[in-house]
């Protein structure tokens, strides 16, 4: 999951001129413009307590690109970096990355005892597409491949039917690292040896792979869930999306936008998983709540 | 391995719905959301209008006679993206509706778009309907704006409906400071025989009293 822990607006902490980052100094008023720029890109809102740890990967940008002054790198950021590798970069250090297999693995039951059984037992027969499952966002793939597991370890149609699954993020490196499948063992942690056994290869020295065959039966893509530019290409795609642990970083209207992607995203009926800790009630009137034996979900109506 | 990867299709967007950028966007997207009777085109033209802020008018004009919820959602959802002045008047518009999860919808939205709602709360102050008072109190206690504790003050020491008085105690007791216990008690003065307001006001000093000064 792509914890981005960023909370609250920045009330104005710091004193103008500290450097306790290291580095350059980066300015109140630097810091609100770069705040507010990063913000309209992402929907993401720095907190507080994230000032240091903003100095420092702003820090580590200026390095990177050379420039010698925090405006001189926003302004690069505003109007030459056409392609938007830099603003790429930036997201990828600002975004912390942090899960393990089977997390919250009660969703994981419903899904297969409940979710996918109605799903399948309200589609027309000749409806004959692949069930989408997306996870979004997916980090470094922990989430997208428990649920292809526990799936082929639980789920008796799993051989009947086909299951398309997509992790998504807005982190390239984090999928990068999705699609390469390289755990360590506290990532494993939760998995029974048999498991271990069957979907990872390991090379002894606390490094789990998934095997190929797995790694090959999932898609990776970038997605930033708040742009509608590239949210319009999956438009009545999918029909589970879990988005656990990424709503509760974002904003008010983030959060309505996010909500608005995901009912655009869902087939009729479909299903969203939020974390343990999110409600889609407080967001948005878009969605149903069904009480299900293992955990609540919100679905789109069905009409 | 049964589970099956499938390549992304490329974008399918629907080619009824043109883009925001494309001439003449503004008016093919308002007939859309006026006349199609697919609830999905009126919901994807909505939610495509948001770059547009000429549209707001027309789309706070349309929330009133959309029935699906889903597209009234979109229209609220651009609207608040939209934000500007007509975006504000358009949805403070539905204070008077009759249906209430509409204004509830609409409250929250004005909300959302913060200060810019504002000066346009401070207005509707003013209106002969004691129940759009009442309305733009409630958007005003979710604001978090310099100027909504004094205009609750002058709601208190002037308004002649009770009720609306009583809302804006409310409102004090959320984000007023020491410095409201004043007018608050002042207003409880103007209503000696109601019990229940003097009950409120209490409540709302003890509130206020612990928050300090601005």
């Amino acid at each position: 999951m792509s914890d981005v822990r960023h909370t609250s607006r920045l009330n104005g902490v710091s004193e103008a001129g500290r450097s306790d980052a290291g580095g350059l100094t980066i300015s109140e008023k630097e810091f609100e413009r770069f705040q507010d720029f990063f913000y309209r890109k992402t929907g993401i809102i720095f907190g507080e307590a994230k000032r240091y740890f903003v100095d420092r990967r702003l820090n580590e940008r200026f390095l990177a690109t050379g420039h010698e002054t925090p405006t001189s790198y926003l302004q690069f950021l505003k109007f030459d970096d056409t392609r938007g590798q830099e603003l790429q970069h930036l997201i990828n250090v600002m975004t912390v990355n942090e899960t393990y297999f089977y997390r919250e693995e009660y969703q994981f039951r419903c899904l297969v005892k409940s979710l996918l059984p109605e799903i399948v037992a309200a589609r027309p027969p000749k409806d004959k597409r692949p069930i989408r499952i997306w996870s979004l966002p997916c980090a470094t793939g922990e989430e997208p491949y428990s649920l292809a597991i526990y799936m082929l370890e639980n789920y008796p149609d799993v051989d009947r039917l086909d299951i398309d699954i997509v992790g998504s993020d807005i982190d390239t490196q984090v999928l990068a690292k999705a699609q390469a499948g390289l755990y360590d063992d506290r990532s494993v942690q939760y998995l029974s040896d048999a498991v271990r056994a069957r979907y990872f290869k390991t090379s002894g020295a606390g490094q789990w792979q998934i095997i190929d065959d797995l790694r090959s039966s999932i898609d990776f893509l970038p997605v930033n869930i708040n742009d509608r530019r590239e949210m319009r290409h999956h438009t009545n795609a999918f029909d589970i999306i879990f988005c656990r642990n990424l709503l509760i970083y974002f904003d008010d209207l983030s959060r309505r936008q996010a909500a608005e992607a995901m009912f655009d995203a869902l087939r009729p009926g479909g299903f969203v998983c939020l974390g343990h800790s999110e409600s889609m009630s407080r967001i948005s009137s878009l969605f149903g709540v069904r009480k299900f034996p293992d955990a609540f979900v919100y679905q789109k109506p069905r009409s | 391995m049964p589970l099956l990867r499938s390549p992304v299709k490329p974008p399918s967007a629907d080619r009824e719905i043109p883009l925001p950028a494309e001439s003449g966007a503004v008016d093919t997207l308002l007939q859309i959301l006026g006349t199609s009777p697919s609830a999905a085109a009126r919901r994807a033209a909505a939610r495509e209008l948001d770059g547009l802020p000429d549209a707001a008018r027309a789309l706070a004009a349309h929330l009133g006679h959309e029935g699906a919820p889903e597209v009234r959602e979109a229209i609220v959802t651009t609207l608040i993206e939209i934000a500007s002045d007509a975006a504000v008047r358009g949805l403070a518009d539905y204070f008077g509706s009759e249906d209430a999860e509409t204004r509830n919808a609409v409250v929250e939205a004005l909300r959302q778009i913060g200060g810019l709602s504002a000066p346009i709360m401070k207005e509707r102050l003013a209106s002969s309907d004691p129940d759009e008072r009442i309305f733009a109190i409630n958007v005003m206690e979710g604001l978090d704006h310099a100027d909504v504790a004094a205009s609750l003050r002058d709601v208190l020491a002037k308004d002649p409906d009770m009720n609306v008085g009583l809302a804006a105690v409310e409102a004090l007791a959320q984000i007023g400071r020491a410095e409201d216990a004043a007018a608050l008690r002042a207003f409880a003065a103007r209503f000696p025989d109601e019990p229940f307001v003097g009950f409120a006001v209490r409540l709302a000093c003890e509130r206020v009293a612990g928050q300090l000064s601005s």
